[in-house]
């Protein structure tokens, strides 16, 4: 989350340089100040004795200009670089190429869509962005229900996700291969402070295999307990929620599954998606004990039932 | 509360319950600014108890001390007590504590609407935080954005406490503002010119124009809330067309302006501090002034500088992080000025003057760090993280420096007690470290991007140490605040003797025997100079050939300089000295009103549905019966005769 050290995106990196620029003016004005300050109190603790004042000065011309000036140039020179920058991040470089994503938020998870990656074909997936190193990304971002703000900070700054007609837009890339964390940086409601989310970098090509493999829906499982996970999917209500293409699951509430066996973390980035499947046991064994107050209710499901629907959704890369 | 009957000049009645109406009737504005700062102390200390909750949730990650939903109350009620009730309320204890007397008034242009002010202020403070008791009480963060403040998004009676609080404490702000315009314009003593005003009356001026200015745009947006809760109007749901954003540029076309609220009269303390304490006229004067009205005009440009991730476009934001960073400008020719005023003095560390220092030293990190929010590129980063956190505490919990610098400085003048400095010199240093090591760190969770508004964080990410850190520091603060308060105690109790003028000070104020009588100045003085006292006991030009004690000069017969003058003993209605001081008669119809409306407005949030916590229907029942109380206190109040 640390930008002001190394960060992996053009934008990120012209904030972080304008930053340390503010930080190093900042000291300085600083150092003066409270310099100035400590020297007044080292050097003018002196009682003067009785029937004496200190020199009783009541102002001077020339130097309330020179203290007025002084700042204006400061402030001229934090302008100056700024607000070039300001219109660099407004636009996008390399529209035309850029890849095209729509942000989704919701209390509290985050939606991704890539619309049309193939002509006809769109791609939604919940709390996990993938994007390819080196190129731009457009994102534009809405919201369901209520004001959310999205936020990289190794990559870009905050732009806000505001429901309505409002479509806010942001441009950012990645530099090198690697995964980025995401937070909502708005307060949006009982639980925002785990509204969290990553973005990872692929290579061009391992992002254009993971394209080709989501374009295709999962297989079904045919036996076992994933196949029971399948059935109960249905007969304890997730599909209501949730979708899993290639189902008959359609939920438009809650987030997309259907590479829900792929990604690292469960509960917008709360409970890690183990290999042994230990966090969505314990997320859908009752995720109101590990994010309470979200949306999703505790099903009252028994153990068995929660494993079964686990090795389903384990199945779905 | 003997020592603060005496502290106003009253006689002492007969019975507990003739001693309580005498204050619930008051309309002396020394008694309202004692029942001020009597309740806004203890909003301090609320407050603070919230702010320690949430630093105990934040001490280590993962944290389940307080669930999310309880964290939620406690930081929106930790940022409204401090700001509306702490600090705006500590503001208004100074202005009825300090104006008049600095102005040589006998009190305020409009006593009643002075009393109704603190009532208003009470009753309001009362209904924002009656949710604690009924259940829920505000949970939306003290921006309250829209629309989380929807009722199907947030059903519960918290951001109704919200609405209707915030709407009651407006009403009593823009009375006291009206009313200390009209009194700094017409109570002024003879010879008083306003650049011949003490820098803290030109601040309390400026801020009242800036409260009845800025607290109408919130009463508007709070209003549009209300209907949209209360009777299905859509201002700000998105979901029937509304821009949500309309919230934010009412709010913030309030808020800004309010931060210069809660910090001009903190700068207003300064300098009446500062050149007490060095011996020394304020420097630039003239300088200070212009600042004050430059920056207060300038608040209602720059609202957007709140609104900078929204989307506003390239061109807002240049516009308004321009603006933002004027405001720069004449903060550092204040700072300017306070530093060359110590320059060359001869300077006292008493605790008030340590608070003062400390003003100007914490002050200056959060201007800092206030351009580099204005700096649009680099705000993109910084905003919603702990830099911020760090940014306004530097500047509000600054100004609690200023609070202290101020109790510490007019405490005398209304005990007729010191404060003790041992004591005082503790509290500073508990206080200041504990500030320091509190908010200082959260600059860099901030830069390390920690966000905020959060309960719980994970661990892993480099924050845990330093929020352990912090919320063992904000310990250091709370047993600052509480030597204080044995400091109070211990100084009513047996505090030594003060005299008329224990600084030797320069204003108005310190002429007259502390406490002042109910009359204030026996003779109102005719003033000639800036520093009316100090040129009477120095000379116009401060000679330092003058021996002070031997050039003292009396400000008149009938009131000596300083001492329990023998005019203290007098009534306020009698007759001092032969000449007859009219004062206004006490009347309850203000706390009537207030009640009135207070009640009314709690009305209102009863009429949410009985599932939620409401009456439903008969929430009318409440509001017409608040509505009736009010009117029958206004008409009585419009026939009471004066007096």
């Amino acid at each position: 989350m640390d930008w002001l050290g190394p960060v992996a995106g053009d934008q990120a990196e012209a904030q972080r340089w304008i930053t340390w620029y503010l930080l190093y003016l900042g000291a300085a004005v600083f150092v003066f100040v409270e310099g100035w300050l400590l020297y007044n109190i080292t050097k003018f603790r002196r009682p003067l004795g009785p029937g004496s004042l200190p020199p009783q000065i009541h102002g001077h011309p020339t130097v309330e200009v020179l203290w007025t000036v002084i700042p204006t140039l400061i402030v001229a020179a934090i302008v100056v670089p700024s607000v070039p920058a300001i219109f660099s991040f407004a636009h996008a470089p390399d529209e035309a190429g850029a890849l095209q994503v729509e942000v989704v938020g919701h209390q509290w998870w985050w939606e991704f869509k890539y619309p049309n990656i193939v002509p006809g074909k769109t791609i939604t997936v919940a709390n996990e962005l993938k994007i390819p190193v080196g190129r731009t990304v457009i994102a534009r971002l809405t919201s369901a229900d209520v004001i959310h703000s999205f936020w990289v900070p190794k990559l870009s700054g905050k732009v806000d996700v505001i429901p309505g007609r409002q479509v806010n837009q942001i441009w950012f890339n990645a530099r090198e291969p690697g995964e980025y964390y995401g937070w909502c940086a708005e307060f949006c409601g009982v639980q925002h402070a785990q509204m969290r989310f990553r973005v990872t970098a692929l290579s061009p090509a391992e992002f254009e295999a993971w394209v080709r493999t989501r374009l295709s829906p999962p297989a079904l499982p045919t036996g076992g307990p994933a196949r029971q996970g399948y059935e109960l999917f249905g007969s304890r209500g997730c599909g209501g929620c949730h979708t899993i293409e290639g189902t008959p699951y359609q939920g438009k509430v809650g987030p997309n599954l259907t590479n829900i066996g792929e990604r690292s973390t469960v509960g917008a980035g709360i409970l890690p998606n183990d290999p042994q499947g230990e966090g969505l046991f314990r997320w859908i064994k009752n995720p109101q004990a590990v994010k309470p107050g979200n949306r999703m209710p505790n099903l009252g499901l028994s153990d068995d039932d929660v494993r079964s629907i686990v090795a389903y959704l384990k199945t779905l890369r | 509360m003997a020592t603060l009957g005496r502290a106003v000049g009253v006689a002492p009645r007969p019975t507990f319950w003739g001693y309580l109406w005498s204050w619930l009737t008051t309309v002396d504005h020394k008694r309202i600014g004692i029942m001020y700062g009597v309740t806004t102390l203890a909003y301090l200390l609320i407050g603070g108890l919230e702010a320690l909750l949430i630093r105990l949730q934040l001490s280590s990650p993962e944290n389940t001390f307080l669930d999310p939903e309880t964290y939620n109350q406690v930081f929106t009620m930790h940022g409204l007590t401090m700001i509306f009730l702490a600090v705006m309320g500590f503001n208004a204890t100074l202005f009825n504590l300090v104006v008049p007397l600095q102005i040589g008034a006998r009190d305020v242009a409009y006593p009643r609407l002075n009393s109704f002010s603190y009532w208003m202020f009470l009753f309001g403070s009362l209904v924002l935080n009656l949710g604690w008791l009924w259940g829920h009480a505000p949970d939306v963060g003290w921006f309250g954005y829209a629309p989380l403040t929807g009722v199907n998004v947030n059903p519960t009676l918290g951001p109704d406490f919200y609405v209707m609080g915030l709407q009651a404490l407006g009403i009593s702000s823009v009375a006291a503002g009206l009313n200390f315009v009209a009194t700094v314009i017409n109570h002024r003593a003879p010879g008083m010119s306003l650049f011949r005003m003490p820098v803290f009356t030109w601040m309390a001026f400026i801020t009242s124009f800036l409260m009845i200015f800025a607290l109408p745009v919130l009463a508007i947006a709070l209003i549009e809330v209300m209907f949209d809760r209360l009777f299905g109007t859509n201002f700000f749901n998105p979901g029937a067309g509304a821009n949500p954003l309309l919230w934010q540029h009412l709010f913030w076309i309030f808020g800004h302006p309010e931060v210069y609220i809660l910090v001009l009269p903190a700068m207003g303390v300064i300098s009446e501090v500062l050149p007490v304490f060095s011996r020394k006229p304020l420097f630039g004067y003239p300088f200070i002034v212009f600042s004050g009205i430059f920056i207060a005009l300038l608040s209602y440009g720059v609202w957007a500088h709140h609104m900078f991730a929204v989307g506003l476009g390239p061109v807002a934001n240049t516009v308004f992080g321009i603006t933002t960073m004027l405001i720069g400008i004449p903060t550092g020719v204040k700072i300017f000025n306070w530093l060359a005023t110590l320059w060359r003095g001869e300077l006292r560390f008493t605790t008030p003057m340590l608070f003062a220092l400390a003003f100007i030293a914490v002050f200056t990190v959060g201007g800092i760090s206030g351009v580099m929010h204005a700096t649009v590129p680099s705000d993109y980063q910084q905003t919603d993280t702990y830099f911020v956190v760090a940014h306004f505490h530097y500047v509000v919990a600054g100004i609690v420096f200023a609070i202290f610098a101020g109790i510490y400085y007019w405490w005398p003048k209304y005990t007729n007690r010191l404060l003790d400095e041992g004591l005082g010199k503790l509290h500073f240093w508990l206080f200041f470290l504990g500030f320091n090591l509190t908010f200082g760190p959260m600059h860099l969770l901030g830069l390390w991007g920690m966000p905020r508004r959060q309960y719980t964080y994970p661990a892993g990410l480099g924050w845990d140490f330093w929020n352990a850190f912090e919320s063992a520091s904000a310990f250091l603060m709370a047993l600052g605040t509480l030597v204080f308060l044995i400091n109070a105690v211990k100084s009513l109790r047996s505090g030594a003797p003060a005299g008329a003028d224990p600084w030797d000070g320069r204003t108005l104020e310190w002429i007259i025997p502390s406490p002042p009588p109910a009359y204030n100045f026996a003779e109102i003085p005719a003033v000639s100079h800036r520093d009316e006292f100090w040129a009477r006991k120095y000379g116009a030009h401060g000679a330092p050939a003058h021996a002070p004690a031997a050039s003292r000069r009396p400000l008149s017969g009938h009131n000596p300089g300083d001492g329990d003058g023998h005019a203290s003993d007098n009534p306020g209605h009698g007759d001092g000295h032969g000449t007859h001081i009219h004062l206004p008669n006490p009347s309850y119809y203000p706390l009537i009103v207030a009640f009135g409306i207070a009640l009314g407005m709690f009305g209102a949030v009863m009429l949410r549905p009985v599932e939620v916590g409401g009456l439903g229907p008969l929430g009318w029942a409440v509001v017409g019966f608040g509505a009736l109380i009010t009117v029958f206190g206004a008409y009585g109040w419009s026939f009471e005769p004066a007096g």
